[in-house]
């Protein structure tokens, strides 16, 4: 079969009445659970999975697919207007994101980030639809010595990712490092920091500690806060960008779409290091880096342009290998087999009617999400009229009902006070809790693949080194630190001259 | 009642004294009451209490189930993922949960049978809990990289002990079943090597696809798929017998390795001290269940192998698996905690 006949089918597929409803349910579910914070797609797909079962197969798959991509549309706009992320991916939007909003510039941003998601995801989809079996290869040629010099390449790019002190940065990451450390050690077994209970045995949740550091820690912060000022009417003129801004996008949202895809394809990574990186690559190749957090459109352009993408090809080692990169997608694979469709290589020569049909819903979705979230824009912004002392109570709730529903588990609400408290004590001190959250992603996978590299070498440094992919990443991670440094010493000796 | 379930354990015990003391008041003082209850149950939905994520093998095997429970007993039975620490935290939270029939377990073989030689800090006994029957078994497969030049399991033990040591196998973790069982095959065939853990199955997946790791170990559901397509061969399979949709792979008992006959089962559990009326009810609920030809017609679908076991076969099975792991975890030097 070749191309242009899978696309027909596919799209024959996807635009089949039954199928475009579940699609158009899927993605507004999807978006809108994205917006409010805490409660996230993984949450409303396992509530949906039951509903699934009584579905066709391809309607079920598409359903749920359309509420997870759907999300990241979502995740910025709480991110933009309250500086709290919907989703723990968007939480880097937040960065560039609120203070945009505080200049008035909300609808820019809005649709700024709408306007990446599309071109972000539409980019995944194309690489979906061109390579993805063969990008497959790409996921099986990344072993753990490879994944290891990655997420130190990711460790030095992301160093400065927070606007303040570097030092103070470094304490961040330094922090997320040693959070990382919690839980039973995958390598030997043994519990470390769970203080003899069971419920630190699994390590502390991404979504837990990210919605404590940034959202209940920014509820705190708010109370006694008088509301924003907020535009009457949100015209379609107030969401045109500055014209330097509309040259930038093509650039900023193709990088942040490639970074994505990248990390995508690669099982256990995930969209919430795919939008950290490519902010810290943005604001690398960026003329003036130090305007990165006072509210520069590329700071929300590249993340959100990344974490749609990789959301697209993160459905590559899934459908393909049949190996779930992340807990959601794990519940898509699950969704499938229910039905007896075996994802994996067997899948496009036994379903092919679902294999393409799912890729066009996709897109349809896509389009769908870029038709349904412009004019949510001037009803999302008009939100921020809400007093605080209503929002807030209603907001902090949800996060409640969202971290519960994760695992069914109290002790996670504890948890996230206790994280909304620390994060509230680092607001007072000065300290960024994004570089806290990169470290917490990096550290557990760069120790969990340095410790497998090691013991499949049997202790032998010398394979770190010896294996192309490896050495050359390693490298780049050692340009980029001495570069580096290379300019950090040339601006303090040009600002002491 | 029991609701928290974080204390001490010694503050533990005297809670279940108590509990147990005052329970037994109950039960004489208001026996017609118990009686009444008892007989009208189930009057409101039963949690199933899943130890594990949504979306996995054990979370499509107990759905499928808990949709014939619901039909046997005109009752919703609602699945309720509580995931953490191997399935522990849902076996604590059930056995601390009211002994009203109203919370049931969906137990997993390893964490059953395991878990006591693996964790010490634990805070549920094998005696809390009571069998209700074993709804679905399924063999584990040990298949390898199409590099390693074995055809069969016994070409494979082979060229392993002619490469001691050498040879890496994955597990999804430290004192995961397969990383249990890879210990006594190791033992059994008298090979040697070398483990290397992961989070899961999913995570070792890839490295399995490209030769990183050279054996596997892994239920139908991750194997099989690979093993038609070529891209990993599976040698043989645990268990007394063939597995039937995969009659061309020999059982390890034919490959002449004895004794590695354990499955990956699931079964249902309730507290040891609810009214045996509704211990009755729920497992004469399971045994219908598992004949209602819709939950045959979709396991099938699903790759869910449906396997009955009473709930007094089932408890001997317990018995004997306790005592088989914790003989091979000593055996074999496997430490957790």
């Amino acid at each position: 079969m070749d191309l242009l006949a899978n696309i027909s089918l596919g799209l024959e597929t996807a635009l089949h009445p039954t199928n475009l409803m579940f699609c158009f349910f899927g993605v507004f579910l999807g978006t809108f659970i994205g917006v409010l914070p805490g409660i996230g797609s993984i949450t409303a797909i396992s509530m949906l999975m039951p509903l699934s079962f009584y579905l066709d197969p391809t309607a079920a798959v598409v359903m749920l697919a359309g509420v997870y991509y759907g999300a990241e549309y979502g995740g910025s706009t709480a991110s933009i207007l309250l500086n709290m992320p919907g989703t723990p991916s968007s939480a880097v939007t937040c960065l560039d994101g609120h203070p945009l909003a505080k200049q008035g510039r909300a609808g820019v941003a809005l649709f700024m980030t709408t306007i990446a998601s599309f071109a972000g995801g539409s980019f995944g989809i194309l690489l979906l639809l061109f390579v993805g079996p063969a990008l497959a290869s790409v996921t099986l040629s990344f072993g753990p010595a490879e994944y290891f010099a990655l997420m130190v390449l990711g460790l030095v790019a992301a160093a400065a990712i927070g606007n303040d002190a570097p030092a103070k940065g470094m304490a961040m990451v330094v922090f997320g490092l040693l959070l990382g450390t919690f839980g039973a050690d995958v390598n030997s077994g043994v519990a470390r920091f769970t203080f003899g209970s069971l419920y630190l045995y699994d390590g502390i949740n991404l979504v837990v500690l990210a919605m404590g550091l940034f959202g209940v820690a920014e509820i705190i912060a708010s109370i006694g806060a008088s509301k924003h000022e907020v535009p009457d009417k949100v015209t379609f003129r107030s969401m045109v960008p500055r014209r330097d801004e509309a040259r930038g996008f093509p650039f900023q949202a193709l990088r942040g779409a490639s970074i994505g895809s990248f990390f995508g394809t690669l099982p256990g990574t995930g969209l919430t290091m795919a939008s950290f990186v490519s902010y810290a690559v943005e604001k690398r190749v960026s003329r003036n880096p130090s305007a990165f957090g006072t509210g520069v459109t590329a700071g929300v352009v590249a993340p959100e342009a990344a974490n749609n993408a990789a959301a697209q090809t993160a459905f590559i080692p899934t459908l393909t290998l049949g190996v779930p990169g992340s807990a959601t997608m794990a519940l898509i694979l699950g969704a499938l087999l229910i039905h007896g469709i075996i994802p994996g290589p067997a899948m496009l020569a036994n379903h092919p009617d679902t294999f393409w049909g799912l890729i066009m819903s996709f897109w349809v979705g896509n389009l769908l999400l870029l038709i349904l979230n412009i004019p949510l824009i001037g009803l999302w912004v008009r939100l921020l009229r809400v007093p605080y002392h209503y929002l807030y109570p209603i907001i902090l709730s949800l996060v409640f009902l969202g971290v519960y529903s994760l695992n069914n588990n109290v002790y996670d609400v504890g948890m996230l006070l206790v994280f909304g408290a620390i994060g509230y004590g680092m607001r007072l001190g000065g300290f960024s809790p994004a570089p806290l959250l990169i470290g917490f992603i990096l550290g557990p996978m760069i120790e969990e693949n340095f410790r497998r590299a090691m013991m499949l070498s049997r202790g032998d440094f010398g394979m770190l080194v010896s294996r192309p992919i490896t050495g050359a990443i390693l490298a780049l991670s050692v340009l980029l630190l001495v570069w580096m440094l290379v300019s950090a010493m040339a601006r303090r000796r040009a600002g002491v001259s | 009642m029991k609701t928290q379930y974080h204390q001490g354990s010694r503050d533990m015990t005297r809670r279940r004294a108590i509990v147990a003391a005052s329970a037994m008041t109950l039960a004489v003082t208001a026996f017609g009451g118990t009686a009444a209850t008892a007989q009208s149950y189930p009057e409101k939905p039963v949690t199933m209490v899943m130890p594990f994520s949504a979306g996995g093998t054990a979370d499509t095997t107990g759905r499928v189930i808990a949709e014939g429970m619901s039909r046997a007993l005109g009752q919703q039975f609602v699945v309720e993922n509580r995931p953490g620490a191997t399935g522990n935290i849902s076996y604590t939270s059930v056995v601390n949960a009211p002994a009203d029939g109203y919370e049931v377990l969906i137990g997993y073989s390893a964490t059953t049978a395991c878990s006591h030689a693996l964790m010490s800090n634990l805070q549920w006994e094998i005696e809390d809990l009571k069998p209700l029957g074993m709804f679905s078994a399924s063999p584990m497969l040990l298949a390898v990289h199409p590099s390693v030049p074995a055809e069969s399991l016994s070409e494979f033990i082979e060229y392993a002990r002619a490469n001691p040591g050498k040879i890496n196998y994955g597990s999804p973790g430290i004192g995961s079943l397969v990383h249990i069982m890879m210990e006594s095959f190791k033992l059994k065939a008298g090979v040697d090597m070398f483990h290397i853990p992961y989070k899961g199955t999913g995570a070792l997946m890839p490295d399995a696809l490209s030769g990183v790791i050279q054996v596997a170990m892994s239920g139908p559901a991750a194997i099989v798929p690979n093993h038609e397509s070529g891209k990993l061969r599976a040698l043989a399979v645990t268990g007394t017998e063939r597995y039937a949709p995969t009659p061309d792979i020999p059982t390890m008992a034919e490959e002449g390795v004895e004794g590695l006959d354990t499955e990956s089962w699931y079964g249902l559990f309730v507290r040891s001290d609810t009214p045996q009326e509704i211990v009755d009810t729920l497992a004469a609920g399971l045994k219908t269940a598992t004949e209602d030809p819709q939950v045959l017609e979709r396991a099938e679908t699903a790759g869910v192998p449906i396997r009955y076991l009473t709930p007094a076969e089932m408890g001997e099975r317990v018995q004997k698996e306790v005592a088989d792991c914790r003989e091979t975890i000593e055996k074999a030097g496997i430490t957790a905690q």
